[in-house]
């Protein structure tokens, strides 16, 4: 820096403001060893952590107020600032490490050995991370969803970045780390808006099996959250062991599953007794063939023994 | 002392007033951004009056004379809670360890994903739009008391 510059107030992204300096005098020698001081660039880091900082802050809240109104996943908006906070602020860090002329390649080098190490300790850790910022992404499954992941079963109440939390139908909490549930086999019952209800009712085998079937049919179509389209189905099955089988498919809501469940066993139920179809017990039909019995045997032989002592 | 304090000002400045003015004008620049989008930060507030806004529809609606609600009106109700739906989880984002809100996110959730089923299906009985709607103004004044 030269005496000869031009006197300014300040200058703004490179924009200079001029200013007729006045008539002091200032030794060339003094300015150059107060410039040199090092108290100075301590000043300026100091200065320049504190608005860099304000400056982040500032930053990350315009970030956060922009995607809270997306629909991104609060999740995936808190992983987001996170990442920029870091960011930045290991930015700022090494700014303001090289305004101390601190050499920035070996520290550079030390991060990278550092971060690979680290990488390494938790890449379990990564791997559920990683995973989750893929679920919240791709949305196999959102909150209020019950769905059945390998053998757990319940409703997703959050997705965090590292698991899965899934609440049991008996109240339980179950805590499922990200990389299992990405890997396991995921059954979403509430993705589709309408579910088939299987059902299989026994007759007796001297039932008419015509009017089961109607009888069947119409108590299906009783029951409130059955829907009408598609319209149920009921058709003979199979004759079983003991019973003949009448298979019922009918179809509802998908938030009215058990409502039409239970619905249509005891409307099933109520029309059997009503006209009087009978529900078989298990049973097992034995037949002789070739047999005489043995009262009729015991008669003959004392018939031929009372013969011979004649 | 004075004059030299001076001169060590002045020449700090000329050594860093650049730098220092850039940071300044940089603050400033996102200072107005944030003033800017204050109105993305009253959610607790917003959402509130748009339930309040929403209740005495729903509840005409299952009051019709003539017992029909129709898609078009089912579609409003459904539009309107999932800008609820949208302002509440913005709110339970710096909220999310009470309970209360909780709660209320998840009547909101419950009255969205009832309004989607509805609308989704493809034979409804008759009556069952006024039940739906009926249903869906009884979790929003759930969410309503939660969150006041």
């Amino acid at each position: 820096m030269t005496l000869g510059d031009y006197p300014y107030l300040f200058s703004c992204f490179g924009a200079r403001i001029l200013l007729m300096d006045g008539n002091q005098e200032i030794a060339i020698e003094e300015i150059e060893a107060v410039m040199n001081a090092s108290g100075f660039s301590l000043c300026l880091v100091i200065i320049t952590m504190v608005l860099g900082l304000l400056a982040i802050r500032l930053f990350l809240t315009v970030v956060k107020r922009l995607l809270l109104v997306s629909s991104l996943d609060n999740a995936l908006i808190r992983f987001v600032t996170t990442s920029i906070r870091v960011l930045l602020v290991v930015t700022l860090v090494l700014y303001s490490m090289s305004l101390l002329e601190i050499p920035l390649t070996s520290m550079i080098a030390v991060l990278s050995a550092a971060g690979v190490a680290i990488g390494l300790a938790i890449q379990d850790s990564i791997a559920n991370v990683a995973n989750g910022l893929i679920m919240i992404g791709t949305r196999p499954f959102k909150v209020g969803d019950y769905v059945r992941i390998g053998d757990d079963e319940g409703t997703i109440e959050e997705l965090r970045l590292m698991n899965t939390v899934l609440s049991t139908v008996d109240n339980k909490k179950l805590i499922l780390p990200n990389k299992t549930v990405f890997t396991s086999r995921i059954e979403n019952f509430n993705t589709n808006p309408i579910r088939r209800i299987d059902l299989v009712f026994t007759v007796d085998y001297d039932t008419d099996l015509s009017m089961a079937l109607d009888v069947t049919r119409k108590a299906c179509m009783s029951v409130p959250a059955v829907l009408a389209k598609p319209a149920p189905r009921v058709e003979f099955y199979e004759a079983a062991a003991s019973s003949l089988n009448i298979s019922a498919w009918c179809w509802c809501a998908t938030s009215e599953y058990w409502n039409a469940y239970f619905g249509i066993q005891r409307a099933v139920y109520d029309a059997y007794m009503e006209h009087k179809i009978q529900i078989p017990y298990d049973q097992l039909m034995v037949s002789m063939r070739n047999a005489k019995r043995p009262a009729a045997k015991r008669a003959a032989k004392a018939t031929a023994g009372q013969e011979e002592r004649k | 002392m004075t004059d030299r304090l001076l001169l060590y000002i002045r020449e700090f400045w000329r050594f860093a007033g650049d730098r220092i003015v850039n940071w300044l004008v940089l603050i400033l620049f996102l200072l107005v951004l944030v003033i800017a989008t204050r109105g993305y930060s009253n959610t607790l507030s917003s959402t509130m009056r748009k339930i309040r806004r929403l209740l005495p529809r729903l509840n005409a609606l299952a009051k019709r004379r003539d017992g029909k609600v129709r898609h078009k009106d089912i579609r409003r109700a459904y539009s309107s809670s999932l800008m609820i739906q949208r302002l509440i989880n913005a709110y339970t984002y710096d909220h999310r360890f009470d309970i209360k809100t909780r709660d209320a996110q998840s009547s909101v959730n419950s009255a969205v994903k009832m309004l989607e089923s509805f609308m989704l299906a493809k034979d409804v009985k008759a009556g069952s739009g006024r039940t739906v709607v009926r249903n869906v103004a009884k979790l929003m004044e759930n969410a309503l008391e939660q969150l006041k």
